[in-house]
């Protein structure tokens, strides 16, 4: 039983971190600020 | 009677209520910060036969609107340019900080308006030994100018009589916002439209995107270096400042803050005393939230049913979300320091010091504000960078704005300075503390080198102008500081929270499983080490399964680079899992040692009995700890500066060659320092 809680744990860490990857690399930021954004 | 409609604008907080309120009589609320007009509010006065109504407007920066209250104003002067609805501005100035409000009053003019200006606080001006050249102003933009104090009411009714006189002829009427190779393109589209004033068609052009050939990013940056160009000259024709005239507190205070050999030494003393209280004020608080971590485990290992579950709470969460708790007083107190240097006016005397220097390394005043945030942190000074108009500037200021000291970095060094160097003081001072300090300028330094270096690499195409405001010092508010506290303290634990959850267990599951020498680990200790003491036995045992578990192959397989650097494959594990962010560092090694051990010690304690296998001597030693400090100083340890680099850049080339120059940095001064101190 202790061993599918620690398995759960760690899809639901191994899930976050592939979602905060997604948040920071793939996902468009909506304000520019004063519209100087990019180089 | 003659009628006049008149409509009193300016930038927030010149005193702009006040000045309403002397005209018409009527007592509005009146506050000295900004957005106390959020709504247009009308009055009338009677001078001379002629009654005047006066529309008061909100407060706003530029004529590019970023609010609601803005956008009212600007949608207000743009609809009423080139008509009679209104007969005059009524523009109001603050006479001590004029170069903000000449930037907005040139975009006004440039709207075709009559304009009265009215100088305020010139009372408080001339005790600061400002002298405005007024003729030169009225010249120059074709307008009256009056000096006034509207809190006193000296000069109003000048002012009042200087509304009902015809404007004198404007001196140029230059299209000076924009290139001379764009003029015809906008002479034609004035000519095409319905408006005959060539700054409204201007604008019509850049917000509402009216050609679709033209570049508007690029039509509104070269309006706002333009401009700026223009005011900075405007100053140093029309404004002097006779410092031995000034009679004011500030003013006096300024002379030594700002003084160019005593400012930074004043500066340098200050930092000292913050890092020196960071260290001496959090140790109490530091030891009770170290104590009840341990507490803690040791409780619910006791009263949770043995099993794997209760084992990655009590060896892996506890341990890791206490590794970053731990660290909160010393935020608290940075941050509480931060607030009170914003807060007493002292942060735009450092960002003016800076200033001086920053010219030197490629980078403008413009790029202070960003890099101090990156005492905090550098995602956000990276995102800050936008107000950078000129692109060199900008990318560079990206580029070098990691290698400051953030606050993530502060755990870290922490735990190293405290291995490394004795608590100890001399003549007061903390031993711990300016090794502290030591690192934060070493930070300082390198980034002024990189910069010079990236300066030299880059072509430049403008010079950039900074224009920055000096206010009053005031007494702290502490409701604003208590905020900021707040605020800086449950970003950093609750950003740094998820990922170290996260981490911890992943970083548990991947110590606490292996492969076949893993799964074997038992009968390999008893059988080879059968006549030695259980206790013994036990702790070899916990070691080679570290070893030999998912983890430890991984710190393994990168020891034969870090090992030249004197560190083991534990320091290994911890380098890996920190790339997601510095502060995992101190969770990681937390968890490390805490599996590996049976005994309840401080994390410092821990380290500092740890002996390295590869040497036999102790692995955080003098010359490993300055070799980690160096290695965490100079390497891109964080997820979120990549990704928000490459967000702001748009550019993998940059996010690489930021990447790559220093961890590279990092790498080469870390080995350096090793081998010499080893």
């Amino acid at each position: 039983m202790q061993d599918i809680l620690v398995y759960i744990s760690l899809l639901a860490a191994v899930i976050y971190f592939g979602y905060r990857v997604f948040l920071t690399f793939f996902k468009k930021d909506k304000s520019c600020g004063n519209g100087n954004c990019g180089c | 009677m003659k009628k006049l409609k008149v409509a009193l604008i300016g930038n927030p907080n010149v005193g702009k209520t006040t000045l309403f309120n002397r005209l018409c009589g009527v007592n509005q609320k009146t506050g000295n910060y900004p957005g106390v007009t959020v709504d247009k509010k009308k009055g009338n006065f009677i001078h001379l036969s002629h009654s005047i109504e006066i529309i008061d407007l909100p407060g706003f920066d530029s004529i590019y609107p970023k609010s609601l209250d803005e956008e009212l104003v600007v949608d207000f002067l743009k609809e009423n340019s080139g008509k009679s609805d209104v007969d005059k501005l009524l523009f109001i100035a603050d006479g001590t900080n004029i170069k903000k409000n000449l930037y907005l009053l040139s975009q006004v003019k440039d709207l075709g308006y009559d304009i009265v200006l009215a100088i305020n606080m010139m009372d408080v001006a001339k005790r600061k030994g400002i002298i405005i050249d007024t003729e030169a102003l009225a010249e120059e933009f074709g307008i009256h100018v009056v000096k006034i104090s509207a809190r006193k009411g000296e000069g109003v009714d000048e002012l009042k009589s200087a509304i009902l006189l015809e404007s004198p002829a404007m001196k140029t009427d230059k299209l000076i916002y924009l290139k001379p190779e764009n003029h015809m393109v906008l002479m034609n589209y004035v000519k095409e439209c319905v408006s005959e004033n060539p700054y409204n068609a201007f604008l019509s052009i850049t917000q509402e995107n009216r050609i679709p050939e033209i570049n508007v990013k690029k039509w509104k940056t070269e309006e706002a270096i333009l401009r700026y160009q223009y005011v900075r000259k405007l100053i140093d024709k029309t404004i002097k400042i006779d410092k031995s005239l000034a009679s004011d507190l500030t003013t006096k205070v300024d002379r030594i803050l700002l003084h160019k050999v005593f400012g930074y030494v004043i500066f340098a003393f200050v930092l000292l005393v913050i890092f020196q209280s960071v260290f001496s004020l959090s140790a109490y608080p530091m030891d009770l939230i170290d104590q009840f971590f341990s507490w803690l485990s040791g409780s619910l290992s006791s009263s949770l049913p043995p099993g794997s579950f209760s084992n990655l709470i009590t060896q892996g969460l506890i341990p890791g979300i206490g590794g970053v708790i731990i660290f909160v007083p010393q935020i608290v107190i940075l941050f509480f320091f931060f607030a009170m240097l914003d807060e007493s006016g002292y942060m735009n005397r450092i960002i003016f010091l800076m200033d001086r220097l920053m010219q030197k390394v490629g980078m403008s005043g413009k790029s202070v504000v960003p890099l101090i945030s990156s005492f905090a942190c550098a995602v956000p000074a990276i995102m800050a960078t936008r107000t950078i108009e000129n692109k060199r500037e900008r990318l560079i200021t990206i580029l070098v704005a990691p290698l400051l000291t953030c606050s993530a970095r502060l755990p870290v060094y922490t735990i190293l300075i405290g291995l490394l160097v004795p608590n100890q003081f001399y003549y007061g001072i903390s031993l711990q503390a300016l090794v502290l300090l030591g690192m934060y300028l070493l930070g300082i330094f390198t980034s002024a080198i990189a910069a010079l270096i990236f300066k030299h690499i880059l072509k430049n195409k403008y010079k950039s102008f900074f224009i920055t405001e000096m206010p009053r010092y005031l007494v702290p508010s502490f409701k604003n500081v208590l905020f900021t506290i707040w605020e800086s303290t449950k970003s950093f634990v609750v950003s740094a929270g998820k990922i170290i959850v996260a981490a911890s267990i992943v970083l548990f599951v991947l110590a606490t499983n292996g492969g076949d020498k893993f799964d074997n680990a038992e009968t390999h200790i008893t059988t080879q080490y059968a006549q030695l003491p259980e206790a013994d036995r036990d702790a070899m045992l916990s070691t080679y399964q570290l070893e030999n578990s998912y983890l430890g192959n991984l710190g393994k397989s990168i020891e034969p680079a870090i090992i030249p650097l004197g560190y083991d494959w534990k320091v290994g594990i911890a380098l890996i899992s920190s790339i997601a962010a510095r502060e995992v560092f101190v969770g990681t090694m937390s968890i490390i040692y805490n599996i590996n051990s049976e005994e309840e010690m401080k994390i410092t304690e821990r380290l500092d009995a740890e002996i390295n296998a590869n040497t036999g001597e102790r692995t955080f030693n003098f010359a490993t700890c300055i070799s980690l400090l160096l290695f965490y100083a100079f390497s891109l340890q964080c997820m979120s500066t990549i990704a928000v680099t490459y967000k702001e850049t748009k550019s993998i080339k940059w996010t690489s060659v930021q990447f790559l120059y220093m961890t590279t940095l990092a790498y080469i001064v870390s080995l350096v320092a090793y081998q010499l101190l080893k």
